[in-house]
């Protein structure tokens, strides 16, 4: 399958990217240029965790601070390789905290 | 042969990433952490901490999560034989170790992704790892005993790119100019001064998809063109002992273009080594 002219890619983000062009959407040029003007956007009101390379070669839990994009280092299912996600979730919240008391009562 | 390597994206530089934050453990008067990526090679222009045999560490703010799949250390570091480690972080507080390499303290030729690195021929030090990513990357050096303080010229950590065909022929990775002041009497006798002998030479590369020129664009006609920022050279990883660091010389142009017989781009890029070290005898 061709893959078309380059001035065809309209917008590319997520693992693949980071792990090509060092941030996680396309860049065109260098920063100082502009060249970063498709930086994302990214809200999260509470720290999180995500899982990365805790040492060299072992991955592990990884925390991550207010409003920064999650990264999961995880197998592609494909080549068997470990490679970076960007994981996305909507906004969510529990309804049920608890099994033991669905009052939900803290 | 291995493929070569350019390198002049630098997360550490505030220069080339204007929203970045470089922090560090200490700094003295006079030789304060902004001089590791200021790209000067003296060995008089260097970061170093106050107290001795203690960690020291430089810490980079970035904008953004980024990734990054080399280091380079510049000629002029008073740490081999230590371990010093390159480490990352999504919150600032807990720090992941991407690298421990055992700085080499011989020269040899070594593959790039050796995991302690290779010492070039100059005295500076690089490694090619495993991708990486992080918002915070923290350059670690250990104690390295009583009375003594790190000195660290220059730190580079960036995501280097690998064009896809190799440097093409006429390939030469050892090209020189002679560079020196000289009287000549009479005679035919010559008096010369100290003795520059900076790598000067050209590299010669075709894209092999046009998606592969979103890459040579930012390192190589952005960073090193556009900004003449300089730029590690490594002709081939398996002998990385010979990379060298270089920026665009005065006068060239330089500019991946549409030519004949080759479908995208091709380009033929110019360069002179950086502030080369002064032969003296």
């Amino acid at each position: 399958m061709s893959l078309g002219p380059r001035s065809n890619l309209i917008f590319a983000a997520g693992g693949d990217v980071l792990a090509k062009y060092g941030t996680l959407t396309r860049r065109l040029q260098i920063p100082t240029f502009g060249g970063e003007g498709g930086k994302e956007t990214f809200a999260r009101a509470s720290v999180a965790t995500s899982q990365g390379y805790v040492t060299p070669g072992v991955l592990g839990i990884v925390p991550v601070a207010v409003g920064v994009p999650r990264i999961d280092w995880a197998v592609d299912p494909v080549t068997g390789l470990v490679q970076p996600y960007a994981l996305i979730e909507a906004t969510a919240t529990n309804q049920a905290r608890f099994n033991r008391d669905l009052t939900n009562a803290v | 042969m291995g493929l070569p390597l350019f390198l002049s994206d630098n997360l550490f530089s505030v220069v080339e990433y204007p929203a970045h934050v470089l922090t560090q453990s200490e700094q003295a008067p006079g030789f304060e952490s902004w001089h590791i990526a200021n790209g000067r090679r003296s060995a008089f222009d260097y970061w170093t901490g106050i107290t001795p045999n203690v960690v020291q560490t430089a810490t980079v703010q970035c904008d953004r999560v980024r990734s990054a799949n080399c280091v380079f250390l510049d000629r002029g570091f008073n740490y081999p034989g230590f371990a010093p480690s390159l480490q990352v972080s999504q919150d600032g507080v807990t720090f992941q170790t991407v690298v421990t390499p055992t700085l080499p303290t011989a020269v040899g030729p070594t593959v790039l992704t050796n995991s302690n690195g290779v010492l070039t021929e100059e005295g500076a030090w690089g490694l090619l790892f495993t991708v990486a990513d992080g918002l915070y990357w923290r350059w670690s050096i250990p104690p390295l005993g009583s009375n003594t303080l790190p000195v660290t010229v220059g730190l580079w950590v960036g995501m280097a790119y690998v064009p896809q065909s190799g440097f093409l022929m006429p390939w030469s990775e050892d090209q020189t100019t002679l560079t020196v002041q000289e009287t000549v009497s009479p005679l035919g006798w010559r008096g010369r001064g100290p003795r520059g002998i900076p790598k000067t030479g050209a590299i010669t590369t075709k894209l092999l998809t046009d998606d592969e020129y979103d890459l040579a664009r930012f390192h190589v006609v952005g960073l090193f063109g556009l900004r003449s920022r300089p730029a590690w050279i490594c002709y081939d990883q398996s002998q990385a002992d010979r990379t060298f660091l270089a920026i665009r010389p005065s006068g060239s142009g330089q500019g991946y273009g549409f030519e004949g017989g080759w479908y995208p781009r091709q380009d033929r890029i110019p360069y002179v080594e950086h502030e080369p070290s002064v032969t003296l005898l």
